[in-house]
């Protein structure tokens, strides 16, 4: 009798589909593909610090050095083996958030056509591409040589996961297939996102447009990069003036202030963290006496400086996109194509908003090698830990500037020669060993 | 301005538990003639319904029950870090349902009370979420054939009044959460910024995941002998285990975390139990013994997948099942180490040579048959014996319980945990400190700056895994029954007794005092206890 009834498999099955937890739920409609997508810790304040652990704006003490892990050490001297621990979560960090998109695309192409209306679908979809196209950028700007054309398609790209299917295994594409992969992502993006959304956290057309106008800097296609820019200053332009903020604060710039277009912020841990990175004083002496960064970025301590001026109103390297980072791009652009006066244009705007209230004469009548050469400098000096150095350098140093790096520690100076394979990180040992892939030439 | 107002923080919350159990089941007993049978089927059905919730209210004043509004939706400066945050709301909704539902039924048949045909089967399913339907089934599934021999006509051995043949095949499959069959999501709080609900990935779709089985076979033979002095049972039994879970290592650029759930091996294992009681004397003081006796061994007979970095299978605080084809299925592996060198820093072997190349030594420059194995992680021998004294109204029972045949790996001094987070170990005394020390100790010096990978390859190097057979004294009891009504008709009958609980080890193989079962250096000791009590029935 009662095994009968529970022989009855419809009700027994009716029985066990009730959920567990109650807040379970499988991706079916889109309010849950956008929750995964709006789980901002995860997605957005992901990121991973550590190309801003390897530029010059900052330095070790020998205390601080010594105290490190063995593959911090390596990682500050830019060795070419051995610089991230044992499924350390630098490598995961970027590609656990390609998978949160990967698994929305999925849904969205298995049950899209059942769900309406439409319109809502691309949304989303165009938000995945997004994430996953910043994703992909970051590994790239990190585990892969400077982007050049000529040799783009021969050179070694990252691992380009566009599925949720893990037991696939992860292939390196060539580098120009990697930034091709970006580039289609983020345009296909542009029509199906607003203007401007609820929250900086979610990407909108402005976002996409300075993504783009990133990845073609990368590049070196600076006609490209000088459009997108521009595309993105047209929807939101606006500047903080320094002058208004409170120098004195622990952390004087909000989070999400009226230069955040899109939220980014990733992890400043290991060498990286706000009290071990000591601001270099060759960077600090880079700042006029008047300009007010001298303050906002900076604070004393003791003898030695430390960086508070980040993005995010709390020690988190804001890496998402800003209309100061966007001003200087398209001033250099501008530079390059001999547009001189737009692009000073460009400079001295955004330098009226840094410096004290009228003590700023703006430039005038440079040479187009002084403007670029000044426009690198602001550049270096407005975009501190906004982990956007690392790939300027890279791509500088592939049109002559010949930076040099150098760290000194323990007595012992290590120096990054131009162009040096180093610029490549080595990636994660035990990522090699899992899955054949090849490693960075040493 | 503060943005928290003045006075005390009210947090509320709620939690009910509704819990419901259903079950119907149907016996049925019949002898016609030489032939008996008895059959029982039933089914179950149980519910767990947990609700909850949390609320938090600012600024209230017990006295008036007055509360103040807060802004949730700003971020504000933390006094303390000066970094902004968002005022903790403290609000929560939760509800959880799990579901059990059984089907059983048995089978038993005699002919002659003397031949013996018995089955029985069932199967549990849990509501796990996401799983296919079939994979939230566990089916368990045995038959047997027994045999009374002291009833056959044949039989005429006085000495043993009673003894049974028993065979049964039994086979249970059992299903793992991880089976999801859809990818699945849980909703876990509200975005500050949008101001909607955000979730996380909580399964990953695994199709490829299928069924553990196990098949046991078993022969067991029941005796009663010597007028009831001597009885118990031998079994032996022989289980193949296919598609056993475990956890296998992923590349983590998939997305999912560095380990994932796979089918990962196949096993074969055996072994005898022993229940014996005897009554050694039955005069004026009874003695009487009870011995549980089990051996066990496993091995596993087929590894599925490619075994790359030898190191996963060192260490690590998930037990693995073993990579070696061969070896038994939970085993203890080390680093081959000769100790420490004339400078106080442990040796390897890489390819063969001494090593101190810890990092590939623990990455990725070991094979799995390069390693040493010492043999099963988990006891092969095993039981207890009790004694059992009675004379006149004194009763007293010792019990002791042994576990032989493993191996377990002690922890010693970590110096990178020592160095950032302040853990020490009492090896620590014990470390290389001067030039020939390294014939006296095996736990190195301190160097600073320090090493991780020395670290990790002394911590699951061969010097620091120990035997942990070990026999332990689990409890007496001393009791006292009092004569009957000896305090007159009130009271009928009354006992006194002292029990004493967790005495201690009564001798281990290690030779560093340490309690394999307590291990670990952050468990405690279980603390011996003595209670004394009395018993009265009136």
């Amino acid at each position: 009798m009662a095994v009968s009834i529970c022989l009855n498999l419809s009700s027994c099955k009716k029985f066990l589909d009730e959920k567990p937890d109650q807040q379970l739920a499988t991706i079916e409609t889109t309010d849950d593909m956008q929750a995964l997508l709006d789980n901002y810790n995860k997605v957005n304040f992901n990121d991973i610090g550590v190309a801003n652990s390897c530029v010059d704006d900052f330095y070790l003490t020998n205390e601080v050095f010594n105290a490190r892990t063995e593959q911090d050490k390596n990682l500050y001297l830019w060795k070419n083996e051995n610089a991230f621990a044992p499924l350390a979560p630098q490598w995961a960090a970027s590609y656990d958030v390609i998978f949160i998109c990967n698994s929305v695309l999925d849904a969205i192409a298995e049950k899209g056509s059942r769900i309406v209306p439409a319109t809502n679908l691309r949304y989303i979809a165009a938000q995945s591409r997004f994430h996953r196209s910043l994703a992909f950028l970051n590994v790239l700007g990190i585990w892969a040589k400077a982007y050049d054309a000529s040799s783009a398609t021969t050179d070694l790209g990252i691992p380009l996961r566009l599925d949720a299917d893990f037991n696939k295994v992860s292939v390196r594409a060539s580098l120009a297939e990697s930034y091709n992969q970006v580039l289609n992502d983020l345009k296909s993006a542009i029509v199906d996102l607003p203007g401007k959304d609820v929250s900086v956290i979610r990407p909108n057309k402005a976002a996409v447009y300075g993504l783009l106008s990133r990845t073609y800097l990368q590049m070196r296609d600076y006609t490209q990069a000088g459009i997108y820019a521009d595309s993105a200053l047209q929807i939101q332009k606006t500047l903080m003036d320094f002058n208004t903020l409170t120098a004195a604060s622990t952390f004087p710039i909000a989070q999400q202030n009226a230069e955040v277009i899109f939220d980014s912020r990733a992890v400043a841990t290991g060498i990286g963290s706000q009290a071990r990175a000591l601001i270099s004083p060759e960077l600090y002496n880079l700042y006029a006496a008047n300009d007010l960064r001298k303050t906002v970025f900076f604070r004393s301590s003791g003898t030695t400086l430390l960086f508070k001026g980040y993005y995010a109103g709390a020690p988190s390297l804001f890496n998402g996109i800003a209309t100061d980072e966007l001003l200087l791009s398209r001033a250099e652009c501008f530079a390059r194509a001999k547009h001189l006066t737009e692009a000073l244009a460009d400079l001295n705007l955004l330098l009226v908003n840094r410096y004290r209230k009228g003590t700023f004469i703006p430039y005038s009548a440079l040479s187009q090698t002084a403007l670029l050469a000044l426009i690198k400098l602001e550049r270096r000096k407005e975009l501190v830990f906004r982990t956007l150095r690392w790939a300027d350098i890279k791509r500088w140093n592939l049109e002559g500037d010949g930076i040099v790096l150098s760290r000194t520690v323990n007595g012992i100076q290590t120096t990054l020669q131009p162009n040096s394979l180093q610029y490549a990180l080595p990636i994660p040992e035990d990522v090699i060993a899992r899955t054949g892939m090849p490693q960075n030439p040493k | 301005m503060y943005k928290i107002p003045l006075g005390a923080i009210d947090d509320r919350s709620t939690a009910l538990l509704k819990a419901q159990d259903f079950r119907a089941q149907l016996n049925y007993t019949k002898r016609i003639g030489v032939h008996g049978i008895d059959v029982m089927a039933g089914a179950e059905r149980r519910e767990q319904i947990g609700s909850g919730d949390s609320f938090r209210n600012y600024g209230f004043n017990p006295n008036t029950l007055t509360i103040t509004q807060v802004d949730y939706t700003n971020a504000f400066p933390n006094y303390v870090t000066g970094s902004n945050g968002y005022i903790p709301d403290r609000q929560s909704v939760n509800r959880t349902n799990n579901r059990y539902l059984s089907v059983y039924g048995n089978l038993s048949y005699d002919y002659r009370e003397q031949y013996l045909l018995y089955g029985s089967a069932r199967r549990d399913a849990t509501n796990f979420f996401g799983l296919n339907t079939n994979d939230k089934w566990k089916p368990l599934w045995s038959a047997g054939l027994g045999w009374i021999i002291s009833k056959a006509s044949f039989y005429n051995l006085k000495s043993i009044s009673f003894l049974k043949l028993r065979l049964s095949y039994g086979f249970s499959g059992n299903a793992d959460p991880n089976q999801a069959a859809l990818t699945t999501i849980q909703y876990t709080g509200t975005s500050v910024f949008t101001q909607t609900p955000f979730a996380n990935i909580d399964k990953k779709a695994n199709p490829d995941l299928k069924w553990e089985t196990v098949k046991t076979t078993n022969l067991g033979l029941d005796f009663n002998a010597f007028n009831g002095r001597l009885t118990g049972s031998i079994d032996g039994y022989i289980k193949q285990g296919k598609d056993l879970l475990g956890v296998y290592p992923i590349d983590n650029t998939a997305g999912v975390g560095n380990f994932i759930t796979k089918n990962v091996a196949a096993m074969r294992g055996k072994g005898i139990d022993i229940q014996l009681n005897s009554i050694n004397t039955n005069g004026v003081l009874k003695w009487q013994n009870a011995l549980n006796l089990s051996t066990n061994q496993t091995k596993v007979t087929d590894y599925y997948l490619l075994t790359t970095n030898a190191s996963e299978w060192v260490g690590g605080s998930t037990a693995n099942i073993s990579g070696i084809v061969g070896s038994p299925v939970y085993s203890i592996y080390a680093f081959k180490s000769k100790g420490l060198d004339a400078t106080g820093d442990p040796v390897g072997y890489l390819n063969g040579e001494e090593s101190k190349n810890y990092l590939s030594i623990t990455q990725t420059g070991t094979k799995l048959d390069e390693l040493k194995l010492f043999g099963a992680a988990l006891p092969t021998i095993f039981g207890n014996l009790q004694n059992r004294f009675i004379y006149k109204g004194f009763s007293l029972q010792l019990s002791v319980s042994f576990k032989l045949g493993y191996y377990f790996r002690r922890s010693s001094i970590n110096y990178n945990s020592l160095i950032n987070n302040g853990i020490g170990h009492s090896d620590y005394a014990g470390r290389w400190q001067n030039a020939g020390d390294e014939l006296k100790t095996n736990v190195p010096a301190f160097i600073y700056p320090n090493n991780n990978a020395r670290d990790t390859f002394y911590a699951g190097s061969e010097v620091l895994v120990e035997k942990g057979d070990h026999i332990r004294f689990q409890y007496a009891n001393l009791g006292y029954k009092l004569p009957d009504r000896l305090f007159g008709k009130a009271i009928r009958s009354a006992e006194i007794y002292i029990n004493t609980t967790n005495l201690g080890i009564l001798w281990r193989a290690n030779k560093h005092g340490i309690d394999p079962d307590y291990a670990s250096p952050t468990i405690l000791l279980p603390t011996k206890t003595i209670s004394a009590g009395c018993r009265i029935n009136l």
